[in-house]
């Protein structure tokens, strides 16, 4: 039952951390990001990543099989879904090129989580760890943004409007900064406590200057708590199934 | 879950999944209405994304299915200390 939440979680942060990106990717190009089609990507993407590490296993074979299956299931269902959005205002990441994007997109996630988890090398178990913590606040946080348009009651052509890469910006480098000097901290003084507390205090702080909403100040805190506690759960005990 | 167990969950699932994500809407009224689901769930209106949503879902069990039984075939081909 253990190992069930822990590949539970490890598929929550691989789907978490590639929306992260990609909803990054959208909002410096242009690309409308919207929280219905968000909702369908990640539950896609969840589903296949979930599924595969649950029933077949945890390496660089799935991953890689995980990261062309997913997108293509994502794309075959906006083929043939019906748009519920004006294609004529808001660009949407239905045409055939967002498939590489997307699958390279997983394909990061995936084995930056995989690599910290399974890696020899300390840079790149670290790179692993400071990309998957990263993106998956940035995951909360942009969820938060869109769940509080839509309980502000505004209609989602608005809220894919507001939504632009200025609105992003300041939390991604508040967090990574975070969570890099959380993880120096961790290099040089070795206290897990000291590190977490860092790396969630300095984004919070950041935030709460820069908005001055003590709000988002408080939620900046727990996303990089929940993260890192999401990150360290699914870590204990994931087996590796090595297709070398 | 054994191989047979296996195959037969993928054949169901691509079947079901195939024809909620492949067959248009007006081919599937032309069979009954009642494969449309035409009704509210807890104030929900089943449409027809929802149902492709689920077709793509039950394509997503069928691929993981047969991918299951692809990994118990190598395991059965493989010895257990076989490494390349």
């Amino acid at each position: 039952m253990r190992t069930v939440f822990q590949k539970f979680l490890f598929a929550l942060t691989v789907t978490a951390v590639m929306n992260a990106l990609d909803m990054t990717y959208h909002l410096a190009t242009g690309w409308a990001v919207h929280l219905n089609y968000v909702a369908i990507k990640l539950t896609v993407i969840f589903l296949a990543v979930w599924m595969i590490t649950q029933f077949i296993g945890l390496g660089k074979q799935e991953g890689i099989i995980t990261s062309i299956f997913a997108p293509f299931m994502f794309y075959v269902y906006y083929v043939f879904a019906g748009a519920t959005l004006n294609r004529e205002i808001f660009k949407i990441d239905e045409q055939f090129w967002f498939y590489f994007l997307h699958a390279g997109l997983l394909l990061i996630a995936y084995f930056s989580a995989w690599n910290f988890l399974h890696s020899k090398q300390q840079w790149k178990k670290t790179t692993g760890f400071i990309i998957t913590a990263g993106f998956t606040s940035i995951a909360f946080h942009a969820l938060l943004l869109m769940t509080r348009w839509r309980i502000a009651g505004m209609d989602e052509e608005t809220a894919a409007t507001l939504f632009t890469f200025s609105v992003i910006l300041l939390p991604i480098i508040a967090y990574f900064i975070g969570i890099i000097a959380g993880t120096i901290t961790q290099t040089v003084f070795r206290k897990r406590i000291l590190s977490v507390g860092i790396s969630a205090i300095i984004p919070a702080t950041i935030l709460f200057i820069s908005t001055r909403e003590i709000g988002t100040s408080v939620f900046t805190l727990l996303f990089v708590l929940l993260s890192y506690y999401i990150i360290h759960t699914f870590k204990k005990g994931l087996e590796v199934i090595h297709h070398e | 879950m054994n191989k047979k167990g296996w195959i037969i969950l993928g054949i169901i699932t691509g079947i079901i999944g195939s024809f909620y994500e492949f067959v248009p809407r007006k081919t599937i009224r032309s069979i009954s209405n009642f494969l449309l689901f035409d009704a509210d769930i807890l104030g929900h209106r089943i449409r027809h994304n929802d149902l492709i949503l689920i077709g793509t879902i039950l394509l997503i069990i069928s691929f993981v299915s047969f991918y299951k039984v692809y990994t118990l075939y190598q395991t059965k081909i493989l010895p257990k200390n076989h490494n390349p």
